[in-house]
């Protein structure tokens, strides 16, 4: 993590300290969290309102379903052609940048895409019978 | 007051510091020499003190009524733990006497002695004084009939208190019956009146048993009593004026002091009954003082014992004193045999040794040990109460004020029962518990429903071996379980993968965590159910990640001795195989190793390094022709990480701060990519002067240092470290290493693309780092949970990252465990697949790094996926492009992509393909089979996301493994071996079959060479010459249209196509089309597909080894000659 990282971690870890309850979380923590972290506190919380107590075993794969929940349902929501020829761009070395386009020019929304899948995972997650 | 004060020179007798605390501790407060050189001896026993002195503290710093009623908790629950407790104990010691007494009774053993009268006493007679004896000791004084009769008294106490406690339960049962209405008027009222009848019976009977147990009580209840009476003048007297508050104070202590001395007396009272162990308390007391008296005797005849005379007869008094009225002290001695601490606090010693730091350690830790059993003594009594103790139940109705804390612990008992049954799960206890259940003789044992099923949840707690030892163990396996069943639930019922879009899935994963669209989309869902109440989740989880900051970026280098944390379990691992010396550890091993080593050291390479042909090589970057100056001295004794002494390398110390130029070229914005590239190489050569970081090339090679084959390759890291470790002391090793590195960086981009990629900050990579372990350098292996802390640059070529069996990449890769020792060709080809090999200076070091092969769309080497073993969905498969080595394959430089698997697959599916290896490895292939690489998933169990530490670099050797050249139809090479047949002087190398001690060019070495089939397509794995000869780089090749070098081949082998390379560089991802089209490749996705897979008959068969020594000899030979002719 670069010092920059640390920083922003601090300073999150401060302002979070003297957040009032019920305050929401400022955007600007948000911006410093990586998705990593957006999973990952995601999922916790998730677990929290299950009323389970969070250990590692569960976060482990409950962060490694979600991922796989919100790739799954953006790939499968790529049109056929749009899938090829991201394919084949991708196999020719296409940078981030380039799938970037492709994938906007597929015309689909992956901003809502990934936030139905996050919140349909909870709601499954949520319904499922009491963890033992 | 007792002999507590201070006796200043008085010696320290430290086996009675136990029973000597207060004076002790006025002895440190004094600053007596002696006390305080104890306690300097002593100072580790502090530590354990610290929650003893603090309440000690607190009790001195307490008000008169927190004083009080501290003073009055503390001391009733331990008078009355100690009455407890003394109770049970004399009771089992009258017991164990009346049970000794029928035993000898029985035994014929009474009577027969002879009176005074001459006559001689009968048994019965004997047996009765025996009775009143046991008796009145302790403290009975019923008859010796009614004992036996009646068995023994406490027992019927015991009893006839269980007889209350349930006449008391039946009693509630009817009062709740009434309130429920169940029951009324004349029912009720007979009920009630039989019950109480039976309650008063029981009680009188009880009362009668108790005899002086009530009287002790009641005797308890008068000091309690008068020392309310006390405490209220006093507070009277205050409010009068007559104190002030530090009179107050004193007084108050004083009372509470008094308090507790009755409270001890009570008991010594009880314990003076008992002649014989007073009797030896006396006479401790007479010899303490006749110790006494020598002590004062021998300090007044130093000079610094006594500061005046006076103070000397004092002591000499006190001890005198204890010797002549030894009962005096009795009281005193009591208390110190009760090890209690309590009784002296409360005299007032409470300021003096609330200082932890001028309290003696061994007084401190017996304070601690009593407050530890005062604790104990708690718990055992809220045992004793939850098991329905008729003694404990009585204390807890006479002492309600401890109600509460006994409940707390009761309570606490309870949770951890239940806890234990939970962790079981349910069913297991229902099981458990229905046994029991039906056992009908078992449930008539309990009187309640209650009872019984304590009784059965404390077996099953037994059975569940339950404690706070393995509760932690039970708790991780029950979540991980639990865990397991959660992600299977989760699946359930999710729509699938498109079966087209599934290579697609695995290539884009990455590719999403990137994506700021992802982000958005993951910031609105966070949004989306509050933040605000997420400030928990949030704070564990950054709390968390912030641990991981120490492993973020470069490997961090330990100072000497020190391994940081992080790095802690591979550096171990990494130095435990420093002493074995081999990889096996054998002593055959390590001296095949120095055998192979000498042989190594007799060959020398200087004519060779001072050819003129190797001063520089010509390579392309970014579409430009170059010549890089390769031109290094020989070893000059320069290292980044040793530095000479005398004749061997001393290990420099300190942090290695070297700036790499390519790590810094980073950000060179005005420099293009041709000359970072260039610049690139030409430090990768220099830095190759290093022994040490020579060390990753020559692993590559599969070569310790020696340039022929004529040796044994390194295979793991052991090997490496141990080399390593060789060449600190062994000059020739070192310029064999530097030469070996050089002829491998020759053969790497020597006429060849050279791939310049950038990689970002954040992205993670696996790397092999040098670090200092206990003062001895070790490679360890950083698996790619690693993000890089900043841009940095790599280079590559296509003969390093080709996924051919045996080159490069898959020694590499062998070598520091990411492919699994025993994996077979086509396991390790997938996993080849999934990474690209570049090389870069970064962190100071020259290393080796595995990126993720976007291609193969392979998990993302996250933190979360690297921790896990296995991942068996869908998402798994990949899309492994089988392609032709043709020269017609186009290339695209991306700045952020590592390239993808170019001219060394062979992407047929049909059984007729062939596959060329490249020039740095001959290989024959006799085994023919081959299989289709269909529907494949592979598992994580194989993937190189798992830790890839040194564990992993078994003793098994890649060697053992032949790669045969014959037809492949397929690209999947199944159980071939490999053997690293001689190269060229400056780039083969030799894997050698450790499971024989036969050096390489000795008969049955398992060399074999590798023959080339007229279909081989594979323009980089030249056939060479008809002995399968490879490594023909040609150097000075055109830049309009770079053809890879083809040297003479085979005659059978297939005329190599030139490859032509795009004009697009703008980043480097090798596309190697396939005529026939790409073949998207499922790996198995559950453990049952991979055992299939590997079970298969395919890959039971091993090729043979064809080749006898002569043949390998005359390869060798003939690869020198090519050498020296400059071809």
């Amino acid at each position: 993590m670069t010092p920059q990282e640390d920083e922003k971690l601090t300073r999150a870890f401060e302002q979070l300290k003297n957040l009032p309850e019920g305050q929401d979380l400022p955007d600007e923590i948000i911006e410093d969290l990586t998705q990593d972290q957006l999973t990952a506190i995601y999922v916790e919380q998730m677990i929290l309102d299950k009323g389970v107590e969070p250990n590692d075993a569960l976060r482990g794969v409950l962060l490694e379903k979600l991922e796989n929940a919100i790739n799954r349902k953006l790939v499968n929501a790529l049109p056929e052609e749009s899938a090829q020829k991201l394919e084949s761009a991708i196999d020719n070395g296409a940078s981030d940048e380039e799938i970037e386009g492709i994938i906007a020019e597929s015309g689909i929304d992956v901003e809502t895409i990934t936030e139905e899948a996050m919140t349909a995972f909870r709601e499954k997650y949520l319904a499922l019978e009491e963890d033992k | 007051m007792s002999n507590s004060e201070f006796q200043p020179g008085q010696s320290i007798n430290t086996d009675d510091a136990m029973n000597d605390m207060p004076t002790f501790a006025e002895r440190v407060k004094n600053n007596v020499p002696e006390a305080l050189e104890y306690l300097n001896q002593h100072p580790e026993l502090k530590q354990k003190l610290a929650s003893a002195t603090s309440l000690l503290e607190s009790l001195n710093s307490m008000n008169d009524e927190e004083l009080e009623a501290q003073a009055e908790k503390s001391g009733a629950f331990l008078s009355t733990v100690e009455t407890f407790n003394d109770i049970t104990r004399r009771n089992q010691e009258r017991a164990n006497k009346l049970d000794e007494l029928e035993t000898r009774k029985l035994d014929g053993q009474l009577g027969g002695e002879q009176k005074e009268n001459g006559t001689f006493t009968t048994a019965e007679e004997e047996y009765r004084a025996e009775i009143d004896k046991i008796n009145n000791k302790y403290g009975e004084e019923r008859s010796a009939e009614n004992v036996l009769l009646s068995g023994e008294v406490d027992q019927q106490r015991e009893a006839v208190q269980l007889e209350i406690a349930d006449i008391k339960k039946a009693i509630e049962g009817l009062e709740m019956q009434k309130d429920d209405g169940n029951i009324w008027g004349e029912e009720y009222d007979k009920k009630k009146a039989e019950l109480d009848a039976k309650l008063s019976d029981a009680e009188a009977r009880l009362e009668a048993l108790s005899g002086g147990a009530n009287a002790q009580e009641a005797a308890d209840q008068n000091i309690e009593q008068a020392l309310a009476d006390k405490l209220d003048d006093l507070q009277t007297r205050k409010l009068d004026g007559e104190f002030s508050e530090e009179e107050y104070a004193e007084e108050v202590r004083k009372a509470h002091q008094a308090a507790a001395e009755g409270r001890l007396d009570a008991l010594q009272n009880r314990a003076d009954q008992d002649a014989e162990q007073v009797g030896t308390v006396l006479n401790q007391i007479i010899e303490d003082g006749k110790r006494e008296l020598e002590s004062a005797k021998w300090l007044h005849d130093i000079d610094d014992g006594y500061n005046t005379e006076e103070e000397y007869q004092e002591a000499l008094k006190a001890a005198q004193d204890k010797i002549d009225n030894p009962a005096k002290y009795l009281a005193e001695y009591r208390t110190k045999v009760d090890n209690s601490p309590k009784a002296q606090a409360l005299e007032g010693s409470f300021n003096d040794i609330a200082d932890p730091e001028k309290m003696d350690p061994e007084s401190l830790l017996n304070m601690a040990n009593w407050y530890a059993k005062q604790d104990l003594a708690q718990k055992e009594l809220a045992a004793e109460i939850e098991k329905g103790n008729p003694a404990a139940l009585d204390w807890l109705e006479k002492h309600p004020a401890f109600k509460e804390d006994m409940d707390a612990l009761i309570k606490a008992r309870e949770d951890n029962l239940n806890k234990a049954a939970e962790q079981a799960g349910d069913e297991e206890w229902q099981k458990f518990y229905d046994e029991y259940a039906s056992d009908e003789d078992f449930r008539r044992y309990f009187g309640s429903q209650e009872d019984f099923d304590k009784a059965v949840r404390a077996l099953y707690e037994d059975k569940l071996n339950y404690s706070a030892d393995n509760a932690d163990k039970i708790l991780a396996e029950q979540q991980k379980k639990t865990a397991e069943d959660v992600g299977k639930m989760m699946e359930d019922g999710e729509e699938d993968v498109a079966p087209e879009k599934k290579g697609l899935f695995s290539k884009l994963k990455g590719f999403f965590n990137r994506s700021n669209r992802t982000k958005e989309g993951k910031k609105n869902a966070a949004k989306k159910y509050g933040l605000h109440g997420w400030k928990k989740a949030v704070m564990t989880v950054m709390l968390g990640l912030s641990v991981m900051r120490g492993l973020a970026g470069c490997a961090t280098i330990p100072p000497v001795n020190q391994p940081t944390a992080p790095q802690e379990a591979i550096v171990s691992e990494a130095s435990d195989n420093v002493d074995t010396k081999s990889n096996t550890g054998s002593d055959a091993d390590a001296q095949r190793q120095e055998q192979l080593l000498q042989k190594a050291s007799e060959q020398s390479l200087e004519a060779d390094m001072e050819d003129e042909t190797l001063k520089s090589i010509n390579v392309i970057v970014d579409g430009e022709n170059l010549e890089i100056d390769t031109s290094t001295d020989l070893w000059d004794g320069e290292s980044d990480f040793y530095t000479e002494v005398g004749d061997e390398m001393g290990l420099k110390q300190g942090k290695y701060n070297i700036v790499s130029k390519l790590y810094d070229m980073q950000n060179a914005g005005n420099m293009t990519k041709a000359e970072i590239g260039e610049q690139g190489l030409e430090n990768l050569y220099g830095r190759s002067s290093d022994f040490a970081e020579a060390g990753q090339f020559a692993m590559m090679a599969g070569s310790d240092f020696v340039l022929n084959g004529d040796t044994d390759g390194i295979t793991n890291l052991n090997e490496m470290n141990h080399v390593m470790q060789i060449a600190q002391s062994d000059e020739d090793a070192r310029e064999l290493m530097h030469g070996s590195s050089v002829n491998v960086l020759n053969d790497l981009f020597d006429g060849q693309e050279v791939k310049l990629v950038k990689h970002e900050q954040g992205e993670s990579h696996g790397s092999l780092y040098i670090v200092d372990v206990d003062g001895s350098l070790q490679y360890v292996w950083q698996d790619e949970t690693n993000p890089a802390k900043e841009d940095f640059y790599a280079v590559t070529s296509e003969k390093l990252n080709s996924n051919e069996a045996g080159g490069y990449k898959d020694r590499y890769l062998r070598a520091v465990g990411v492919i699994p020792a025993g994996a077979s060709e086509d396991e390790a080809k997938k996993i080849m697949e999934k990474y690209d090999i570049e090389i870069s200076l970064k962190c100071g070091q020259v290393i080796l790094i595995t990126v993720d092969n976007p291609d193969t769309g392979d998990e993302k080497t996250t933190k979360e996926t690297s921790e896990k073993e296995t991942k068996e969905t869908d998402e798994k498969t990949t899309s492994e492009k089988e392609t032709k080595e043709t020269d017609e394959k186009t290339t695209k430089e991306t700045d952020e992509k590592t390239t993808k698997e170019t001219d060394e697959k062979t992407t047929k599916e049909t059984d007729e393909k062939t596959t060329k290896e490249t020039d740095e490895k001959t290989t024959k292939e006799t085994d023919e089979k081959t299989t289709k690489e269909t529907s494949e998933k592979e598992t994580n169990e194989k993937a190189t996301n798992e830790k890839t530490t040194n564990e992993k670099t078994t003793n098994e050797k890649t060697t053992n493994e032949k790669v045969t050249n014959e037809k492949i139809t397929d690209e999947k090479i199944t159980n071939e071996k490999v053997t690293s047949e001689k190269e060229t002087n400056e780039k083969a190398t030799t894997e050698y079959d450790g499971k024989t001690d036969i050096l390489p060019g000795e008969e049955g070495d398992g060399w074999t060479q590798r023959e080339v089939t007229p279909e081989d397509e594979t323009p980089r794995s030249e056939a060479g010459e008809e002995n399968g000869y490879v490594n023909d780089n040609t150097p000075g090749s055109s830049a309009e249209n770079i053809t890879i070098p083809v040297e003479e081949k085979n005659e059978d082998a297939t005329e190599p196509t030139d490859a032509t390379y795009s004009e697009d560089t703008s980043g480097w991802r090798d596309e190697v089309s396939n005529e026939e089209g790409t073949q998207n490749i499922e790996e198995p996705s559950t453990p049952e597909e991979v055992n299939a897979i590997n079970d298969s008959e395919a890959n039971q068969e091993s090729a043979a080894d064809n080749n006898t020594p002569e043949e390998n000899q005359n390869y060798v030979n003939e690869a020198m000659n090519r050498f020296d002719n400059g071809e």
